[in-house]
């Protein structure tokens, strides 16, 4: 098996079918139970349309995410097809590692808002339930910023008895 | 992702199958829309042949229940996939939305 898997994508929702369908093929192998598998593909959709939607925005200052509640309705694609994403899988003692990295603003997915999910229903935003899942289906993660890129790590157990 | 759309005696039935992710929620988002624009306001949403669904398709489900609730309409969510059925768990929304296990169950509680 591969000792990792590396892919860079544009900034493009689009490019995400190929990145996940690639991610499955390289997960399957290792047998880590379908829940683990599962885990995998939201976590690695949740991140990457996180960075898409939020990383890349003309408006956005450099103090966009650290604190800031996300809006309510994700916004539109930039449509700028001029950044890129990389993403670096790899699987070792079924634990699945996770890195991110992208050269939009800086944003801390650590220090977004928690989602208070006792809010009334009729209340709820629509943003914040992605990195919510992230943060509930992960073992850990961990965020740094360096040479003018947001790297996000993320490390996902296989399931017992796998 | 493919969308069935089913309707019968005022009820709406969307059956899903494939993958509910950021791609394919818009498309269920715009199906679902234009069924209540045309006056539907009984709705299911069969999730027996959903293998997957991220938080972009829970924004469908909770947009679609705020733009119900407004008409005074009802949406029923049937036969979850366990991993489905956890990311809904996850987010908190099970405890808000009526999930029942079967199709049949769905059709007779609308």
């Amino acid at each position: 098996m591969q000792p990792y898997l590396q892919m860079v994508i544009e900034n493009r929702l689009e490019a995400l079918n190929h990145l996940m369908a690639v991610t499955r093929a390289y997960v399957t192998p290792y047998d880590l139970g379908g829940k683990s598998e599962f885990a995998v593909e939201l976590i690695l959709e949740e991140v990457v349309t996180n960075v898409i939607h939020h990383a890349f925005a003309e408006a956005a200052s450099s103090e966009t995410g650290a604190g800031t509640p996300q809006p309510a309705v994700a916004p539109p694609d930039t449509g700028d097809p001029r950044h890129l994403i990389a993403v670096r899988l790899s699987v070792s003692d079924k634990q699945v590692h996770l890195r991110v990295t992208d050269d939009g603003h800086p944003f801390n997915p650590l220090s977004a808002p928690r989602l208070d999910v006792g809010r009334p229903f009729m209340e709820r935003l629509e943003g914040g339930i992605g990195i919510h899942l992230v943060r509930q289906m992960m073992n850990s993660m961990a965020y740094r910023r360096e040479a003018d890129r947001n790297i996000f790590e993320i490390w996902i157990r296989g399931q017992d008895g796998h | 992702m493919q969308i069935d759309l089913d309707t019968r005696e005022n009820v709406s039935v969307f059956s899903l199958k494939g993958r509910l992710d950021s791609n394919t929620s818009p498309e269920l988002e715009e199906v679902i829309a234009s069924q209540i624009e045309n006056g539907s306001s009984s709705l299911i949403i069969n999730f027996e042949n959903l293998d997957y669904i991220s938080s972009a398709g829970l924004r469908v489900i909770l947009k679609t229940t705020k733009d119900l609730k407004r008409r005074e309409g009802k949406l029923l969510l049937c036969a979850m996939q366990d991993y489905v059925k956890e990311v809904f768990e996850i987010a908190g929304f099970d405890t808000f939305l009526p999930i029942v296990p079967t199709m049949d169950e769905a059709i007779s509680k609308i």
